[in-house]
């Protein structure tokens, strides 16, 4: 291989992280807005309140959409796992923030409270989201695999897209 | 590959729609406690008394307005009397707590006692001021909500002085 080949396989690579960061970024969004909205600690002051299904099926649904994108299982739960701990953790600051404002006293029983919301939250979002990447992993394998057979007609090439050869690459590989 | 752009375009809109719910969510939080908070406690000018000559005892009156758009029950009032931002003393008595209807005012009166030896000969020349919280239970609202109470008396020599 080219050293010209290697270095568009890196920035591919790159990219294809860089992705994945923003979908990660987009999921722990997704995945805080249903905290906030599905959470009892904010019921009273938050309208609509979604029930806690909505919340599950995000969660499985943020597991999913990671497993059809992340090919490497090393990566995928991490990531679905670090996705419902950081919405957690900005859902337990969302409710203490009163608190840093002024407009709440700064007491323990708050304190304890936002961090044992938190702590439920980030449990009780963690199982589908693994649930929802293996299921995820699992199908979108399959249909990824019977794509790229029905593709190429053969099944010898399981190389991802962004470690394929572009055009260039193989332009450049054929001149002498 | 068609598959990874759908999910990345699904995630985007997720992302989108969470981050948006979020901002109103938390905002609306906020402004909803806001409301809430407009129950205050402050210490009645002037009302500060030492009942002990010697700086051990003292009685205040504190007025609850409440201007929040719910009946509340304050269910405890707890402050710390401070000479000079240090600390002197509190309310040892249990607050027997008072309701307080939306658009009404309750004035209670709390004894306070001088726990700090070393500071109370000060009692009557240091700068006197209140910090604490009150623990209010709001009609409609499940949790209870901690208010905060600070107050600046300024000097109150003991009486006759």
């Amino acid at each position: 291989m080219s050293e010209q080949s290697a270095t568009t396989q890196r920035r591919s690579t790159l990219t294809y992280w860089l992705l994945i960061a923003g979908q990660w970024l987009l999921l722990t969004l997704a995945l805080t807005g249903a905290m906030v909205r599905s959470s009892n600690a904010l019921r009273d002051y938050v309208s609509p309140n979604i029930s806690d299904g909505w919340l599950l099926a995000c969660a499985l649904l943020t597991g999913l959409l990671f497993g059809v994108t992340v090919i490497s299982p090393k990566a995928l739960f991490p990531l679905a796992i670090t996705a419902c701990l950081v919405a957690a953790v900005v859902f337990g600051l969302a409710i203490y923030m009163p608190a840093w404002q002024g407009t709440l006293f700064r007491s323990n029983s708050l304190a304890n409270y936002a961090q044992q919301q938190a702590l439920f939250f980030w449990l009780w979002t963690t199982i589908p989201a693994v649930i929802g990447g293996m299921i995820g992993y699992l199908v979108a394998g399959s249909v990824r695999r019977a794509l790229e057979i029905r593709r190429d007609g053969s099944d010898d090439d399981h190389t991802p897209w962004w470690e394929r050869p572009t055009r260039t690459d193989a332009r450049n590989n054929t001149n002498p | 590959m068609r598959a990874f752009w759908a999910a990345l375009a699904v995630s985007l809109i997720l992302g989108i729609a969470g981050a948006v719910s979020l901002v109103a969510a938390v905002s609306e939080y906020n402004s909803t406690l806001e409301t809430y908070t407009e129950l205050s406690i402050r210490y009645e000018p002037d009302s500060f008394v030492w009942t002990e000559p010697d700086f051990s005892l003292a009685t205040t009156r504190m007025v609850i307005v409440n201007d929040s758009p719910a009946d509340a029950t304050v269910e405890s009032l707890n402050v710390f009397l401070h000479f000079d931002g240090e600390f002197a003393g509190t309310n040892y008595e249990r607050f027997p707590g008072v309701e307080v209807p939306k658009g009404e005012t309750r004035v209670v009166t709390l004894n306070l006692q001088v726990s700090t030896p070393s500071v109370q000969p000060r009692g009557g020349t240091a700068q006197l001021s209140l910090a604490g919280s009150a623990r209010v239970k709001f009609e409609r609202v499940e949790r209870d909500l901690h208010l905060p109470v600070r107050e600046r008396i300024g000097v109150v020599p003991a009486e006759g002085s």
